[in-house]
């Protein structure tokens, strides 16, 4: 086991003599960044407060940690967080890792940027942006207050948040589990036409949801107070408030759950060029 | 990214992968997008007209397997690209350039990913605002309102648009089976090109049968 300890800016080399497989970050606020590449591993510090950031490495498992060891006790934790969070325990941290590293992230205020890995990733996130670019393995993802954004993910993907939107651009993934409460839920979905499973729910955000045209879907939709429109004709639709919509797309063999209660939801198609990327379904 | 990926160099990017073996073109997008970390997500819609440009220049091939489209280098393609070896490498280097300050990579990714999810909302909500509109259109026209039946006019139009929306389920049986069989064990590639002759011949009769008087 070595470790590592950064109280100013600066770069740690994380030894070749194991391949990577894990990294785990704990960071109390600032900025993380954990990005895949087929260069060597490293840590990068670009600023720090007063609590150094800590980096163990340990048969194949990094560990990076910037949290202060103590701050006020009890209820005055928030007031320590408010008043001196910022100074003591802010840090910008970026983490080059292997592509196939399996990552658990916990950050409690701030931003978070991960991208291009073909690992599980776990977040954890109380209060900031969750950004996701090409993550081609099951992500967890939970924001109490704050967006997440995700951008060409192909793994499954289970996201929560409470008071953020949440935005699938461009994803090719077979199975969706999003919930808000209440912010929108944006997915536009390139998902194959077989076996898909979307599952999204909000309690008073809205729901935009474009798969494609081609989609095998058993589709259920449920607006408790808002409406529900969809320009695939052969699901029908009650025009008026309070609306269900059920139906079959293609063969039905996938699954499509929204709900929203207070507010609309709408189905849309996604054009397929089907002589082109015929091999999205293998 | 754009800076980083002129329309030259995709060309002679998809040029490198190709000269790596055959590849059908999600592959290719898949690719594309891991070597750029993820940065570069060109879409179908991108790639597909510069092949099929670059096909007409002589560089790649097709084959068609099965209505899916394998891409194959020509030896004038790798004469372009033996050509341009010292701009790949240059090309190369700039890629890893941009991964050595992991800091700023983090903010052009979350720029990347803002900006995406801005256009893509911009895009859905005025499909949504279309499909809405359109809804409502149908529901005063008796289209599928459920309520009292309007003028005989529009109750013709309700039992079109629902033959309508058989036929299309039909179809999507049909492709869905289609696309189950084929994938089923045992069965050859004479079968499947008999298949196909199936399928078209049905496409041309159809045609023939829908087409507007």
């Amino acid at each position: 086991m070595q470790t590592w300890t950064i109280d100013r800016p600066g770069t740690v080399e994380i030894p070749a003599d194991e391949p990577m497989t894990r990294l785990s970050v704990r960071l109390a606020s600032g900025r993380l960044s954990v990005v895949g590449t087929d260069g060597p591993p490293r840590v990068e510090v670009r600023a720090i407060g007063e609590t150094a950031a800590e980096v163990r490495w340990d048969r194949g498992t990094a560990t990076v940690t910037v949290e202060p060891e103590h701050t006020w006790p009890g209820l005055l934790a928030p007031l320590w967080w408010w008043l001196r969070g910022g100074t003591k325990a802010a840090a910008d941290v970026s983490v080059a890792v292997p592509y196939d590293t399996a990552c658990t992230l916990r950050l409690a205020s701030g931003s978070l940027v991960v991208s291009d890995l073909r690992a599980e990733v776990r977040v954890d996130c109380a209060s900031g942006r969750l950004t996701l670019l090409g993550l081609h393995a099951p992500v967890t993802g939970k924001v109490v207050s704050g967006p997440i954004e995700a951008l060409g993910c192909t793994g499954a993907l289970d996201l929560e948040t409470v008071s953020g939107e949440i935005v699938l651009a461009d994803s090719a993934t077979a199975r969706v589990r999003a919930k808000t409460i209440s912010g929108a839920l944006i997915a536009d979905l390139d998902n194959p036409p077989h076996d898909s499973n979307i599952d999204l729910e909000t309690i008073s955000g809205e729901i935009t949801i474009r798969v494609r045209e081609d989609s095998d879907l058993s589709v259920r939709m449920n607006a408790v107070h808002g409406r529900v429109t969809t320009d695939f004709p052969e699901l029908r639709v009650e025009p008026r408030r309070g609306a269900n919509a059920q139906g079959r797309l293609g063969s039905g063999s996938g699954r499509l759950i929204a709900r929203a209660v207070g507010g609309s939801i709408s189905l849309l198609r996604r054009p397929v060029d089907a002589d082109f990327d015929a091999g999205g379904d293998t | 990214m754009t800076a980083v990926f002129s329309h030259g160099r995709l060309r002679l990017y998809l040029l490198k992968l190709l000269a790596e073996g055959p590849k059908h073109g999600y592959e290719l997008i898949r690719l594309l997008e891991n070597r750029f970390l993820g940065l570069y997500a060109p879409s179908a819609g991108t790639i597909y007209p510069r092949l099929a440009r670059m096909e007409a220049e002589e560089l790649v091939t097709h084959t068609a397997a099965g209505g899916r489209k394998v891409y194959e280098i020509t030896d004038a393609g790798r004469a372009e690209l033996t050509a341009r070896a010292a701009e790949l490498a240059e090309l190369e280097t700039e890629i890893h350039a941009s991964v050595a300050d992991l800091s700023s990579l983090a903010d052009t990714i979350e720029a990347q990913v803002r900006g995406s999810v801005r256009d893509l909302k911009r895009e859905l909500r005025d499909a949504s605002g279309r499909a809405r509109a359109a809804n409502r259109t149908a529901q005063n026209g008796g289209y599928r309102s459920g309520g009292r039946p309007a003028a005989e006019h529009s109750s013709w139009r309700t039992v079109a648009a629902e033959s309508r929306a058989d036929l299309e389920r039909a179809a999507g049986d049909l492709a869905a089976e289609v696309k189950r069989l084929a994938r089923g064990a045992g069965v050859d590639e004479a079968d499947l090109r008999a298949a196909t002759v199936v399928v078209t011949s049905a496409l041309t009769e159809l045609r023939r049968l829908l087409r507007p008087r």
